[in-house]
């Protein structure tokens, strides 16, 4: 009885342990006090000095989807929607489940001049982008580990098992274990790879135009203005190739997007 | 005899083989001596076959004032036609002196054949024939004018090219040679090319003709310098041919005698135009407009029914790029729904500069009684002559649904009475969520938790306790000869279970089993209290093994009858239960006896 207890101890320590190390620690004091600083001027309708505050935070190496968030709200507060939808397309990066982004981004993006008809999606593709962003990065990392850990018990079970029916459950546990590790893992690699590289950028600059070519004398193709959400799929020096939600592609300079 | 007289013929044959294959490939020039800026015509005629390819000369010392142009020329010599095919390209000598054109070569039948070099004189122009086109450039050139040399991006600026002639210069025609394309501008065309046309105007008291050559209204894209693209006319210009010797003093009123025709190009000067950018920072909300604006917003009615339509017209009157205009995008109440908006349009360009207004009509139809406040339309605007950005507002336009007969009574719930029709909950203003207070928990920049090294860590550390759980159970487990403790206690209790079992064996009278069981549990506990390797149980080495640890040989002797017994007892005569009962008892006292004297 004295040894299951120790075993329920370290496993109750463990269990508490991962989760701890994996989130994020306090932020330094001076960091504290800027955020804040930045909560109270959004308070007293203070918004471009609570961006300010927010922006200083993130300049000084620290993020969290939160905190893109709150900038987001001061900047569309302060009348600058580009940056704000960019700052809720950062925020829903980090935390794909974090509703009020995803409320406020749908908000901003009504008011934008440009109505972009989305090319219909595959249900399928839909599925799957549900079942990535069904946990944040915290989430998956945390069933991941449980799976690593629920794996190696199973194999404990199999190989050092006295009792046949102790063996038969460890290779029950491996097995299911396993899938399920192999599941979270792919979707949790997808979700990671997409933050890595979402390829995306948002306009920022107010008008422009969009070449046929990556040089200053290419043909205008269209006209976009600030605030959309693009697609960048190429690079030459220094123009991007864009792709909008209904399919048009066509080049624009680097300076005039904001990649995520 | 036969076959010599084909001889002829097949000689004559081979002969008109071979000249068949006799080309020739010579070059031509239409003069030897040209001034610097004349243009020199090469012909190059390949006689007796079709080349498959043709390769002008490299262009060492001239450029090429013509494309390669191809012909075909049939030429008569007595009774015989001769074919040949014709290349000719114009050349422009880059410099006084002797210019040598290199070969131009033509594949024929799959060989190369190459021309001859081919020499011209370039002279310099003489003083006369530099007075003569002085002459004629005063008297025949392109003027541009711009409306304003220094602009700001989107500011509209008009370009016209005039052509200027003067009544004593002769022209014999004239066509477009470049023309202006205006890269990075937007244009605003005032007056076309096809519409050109001269009219006599009187200048310093001399008699011009002046055309209109084209005149557009440029807005520019983007900052920086330009120089405008060059607006270049080609024209002929007569001049007498009686003077040969010196075509350049002619006397432009003798209209009588035959005319050589000179060409000549007009081309306007380099204009340069400087493109400022817009002062940053600009208002998000800057509309793209440069110039100058006024802006209203009005309802088509103040009070309407509920399901009329109404109609907000936002109007836009200035100069400016109005057709860069975007309509707003209006963020409406609750139960007012909308329908795509029209834009219209009066822009006129007449007076030289783009003028007029943009009207943008949005039709609406209220769903609901109430009052209905539209949000504030703003237009933002560059001003180019305070040079400052102007933010003018519609101010907030409000109107009213009055009581409409139809939906009151279906609608609208009443309460206690009848069923309670349920509707959706709708937003009645939009607004953003609010901020999340709580920031305690951040990351350095690029922190993802899955892959963090921690992430890892976790996945991996049940993998490691795993493989050290199973190193130890190697190492201490049941079984294991380097566990004597733990292995022996096993194997004693294993003794015990192979002579319970044959107890149970001797009571139901089963003889093999029993003699299995109980020389099993005999070996077991042998091997195990003497520790003798699995191979090396036998009589002799249990006896030995029994002396070492201090038993007198007699006491080792007894036990190992005892093996023997086990062994041998089935063949034994006699009663067989009183036999095995004697095996049993012999062997439980053997075993009694060592673990007595070894110790428990």
């Amino acid at each position: 009885m004295r040894m299951n207890n120790a075993v329920a101890i370290v496993w109750a320590a463990i269990a508490v342990a991962i989760p701890y190390s994996l989130r994020a620690g306090d932020p330094p004091a001076h960091l504290a006090d800027s955020l804040a600083a930045g909560n109270a001027h959004y308070v007293k309708d203070n918004f471009k000095l609570a961006a300010a505050a927010y922006g200083w935070v993130l300049a000084q190496g620290y993020e969290s989807a939160a905190l893109y968030y709150n900038l987001g709200n001061a900047y569309y507060k302060g009348q600058n929607l580009p940056l704000s939808i960019w700052c809720y397309e950062k925020a829903l990066l980090l935390r794909p489940n974090l509703e009020e982004a995803r409320i406020n981004l749908d908000l901003a993006n009504g008011q934008l001049p440009d109505k972009v008809q989305a090319l219909p999606r595959m249900s399928a593709w839909v599925l799957w982008q549900r079942m990535v962003n069904a946990m944040s990065p915290l989430g998956w990392a945390l069933s991941t580990a449980l799976a690593c850990w629920l794996a190696a018990m199973g194999l404990a079970m199999l190989l050092l098992g006295r009792a046949a029916r102790w063996r038969r459950w460890g290779l029950y546990l491996v097995l299911a274990a396993a899938l399920a590790l192999l599941g979270a893992g792919t979707l949790a690699y997808a979700q990671w790879a997409h933050r890595k590289n979402p390829r995306q950028a948002i306009v920022i600059t107010s008008n422009v135009y969009v070449k046929s070519a990556p040089e200053a004398h290419a043909t205008d193709l269209f006209l976009i203005h600030a605030g959309l959400n693009v697609h960048t799929d190429d690079q030459i020096g220094p123009w991007a190739k864009i792709r909008l939600a209904d399919g048009k592609m066509g080049w624009v300079e680097l300076t005039d997007i904001k990649p995520l | 005899m036969v076959s010599k007289a084909w001889i002829p013929f097949i000689v004559m044959a081979l002969a008109s083989a071979a000249w068949a294959q006799e080309y020739r490939f010579a070059v031509e020039a239409d003069k030897t001596t040209v001034t610097l800026g004349g243009v020199v015509t090469l012909t190059y005629r390949l006689e007796g076959g079709n080349p498959t390819e043709f390769k002008e000369p490299q262009a060492q010392g001239f450029d090429y004032a013509s494309y390669v142009s191809q012909g075909m020329e049939m030429r008569q010599f007595g009774s015989r036609f001769t074919k040949a095919i014709t290349f000719s390209v114009s050349i422009k000598p880059k410099q006084v002196g002797t210019l040598v054109v290199q070969p131009a070569s033509v594949v024929v039948s799959g060989s190369r054949l190459e021309s001859d070099k081919i020499v011209i004189q370039v002279t310099d122009k003489g003083q006369a024939e530099k007075d003569f086109y002085a002459r004629i450039a005063q008297g025949l050139y392109i003027k541009v004018s711009l409306s304003k040399n220094t602009v700001y991006v989107g500011e509209q600026v008009r370009l016209t090219y005039t052509l200027y002639r003067n009544a004593s210069t002769p022209i014999a025609n004239l066509e477009y040679k470049t023309l202006p394309e205006y890269d990075g501008f937007w244009k605003e065309v005032l007056v076309d090319r096809q519409k050109f046309q001269l009219t006599d105007e009187l200048i310093n008291g001399e008699r011009y003709q002046t055309g209109i050559l084209e005149s557009v209204i440029l807005f520019p894209q983007k900052a920086g310098t330009f120089t405008l693209d060059p607006f270049v006319l080609h024209t002929r210009i007569p001049v007498p041919s009686r003077r040969r010797t010196n075509p350049f003093f002619f006397d432009f009123d003798d209209f009588f005698g035959s005319y050589n025709y000179l060409d000549y190009d007009i081309e306007s000067p380099i204009t340069k135009l400087t493109v400022n950018p817009l002062p940053q920072p600009q208002p998000s909300a800057f509309s793209g407009l440069v110039g100058k604006f006024s802006f209203t917003a009005a309802l088509s009615a103040q009070q309407v029914e509920v399901d009329d339509a109404i109609t907000l017209n936002a109007t836009v009157t200035g100069t400016g790029n109005l057709r860069m205009l975007n309509p707003w995008r209006l963020q409406l109440p609750l139960g007012l729904e909308d329908y795509p908006n029209k834009t219209h349009d009066n822009v006129s360009t007449k007076s030289g500069v783009m003028q007029g207004n943009r009207r943008f009509e949005y039709l609406m139809f209220p769903r609901r009684e109430g009052v209905f406040k539209l949000p504030e339309l703003s237009l933002c605007f560059f001003d180019v002559e305070t040079e400052k950005y102007i933010t003018l507002s519609s101010g907030i336009l409000s109107f009213q649904t009055g009581k409409s007969s139809e939906v009151v009574g279906t609608n609208a719930p009443t309460a206690g009475k009848g069923p309670v029709v349920k509707s959706d909950i709708a937003f009645i203003n939009n607004d953003i969520q609010y901020i999340i207070p709580d920031l305690s928990r951040l990351y350095p920049l690029g922190y993802s938790p899955f892959l963090s090294s921690s992430h890892i860590l976790w996945s991996s550390v049940p993998f490691i306790i795993l493989v050290m759980a199973i190193w130890l159970y190697r190492r201490y487990g049941p079984g294991q000869q380097l566990g004597p403790a733990y292995g022996m206690r096993h194997a004693l209790i294993l003794a015990k279970k192979h002579l319970d079992q044959a107890q149970k064996h001797m009571v139901s009278g089963r003889e093999n089993l029993f003699y299995d069981e109980v020389s099993k549990a005999l070996a077991t506990f042998l091997t195990q209290r003497l520790g003798l390797p699995a191979g090396e149980y036998s009589r002799d080495r249990v006896e030995q093994a029994l002396q070492e640890r201090g038993f007198t040989p007699p006491e080792a002797q007894a036990i190992g009858q005892v093996i023997d017994l086990c062994g041998f007892a089935r063949f034994a005569p006699g009663t067989k239960a009183l036999v095995m009962h004697d095996v049993f008892i012999q062997t439980s006292q053997a075993m009694a006896q060592i673990d007595q004297k070894l110790g428990a």
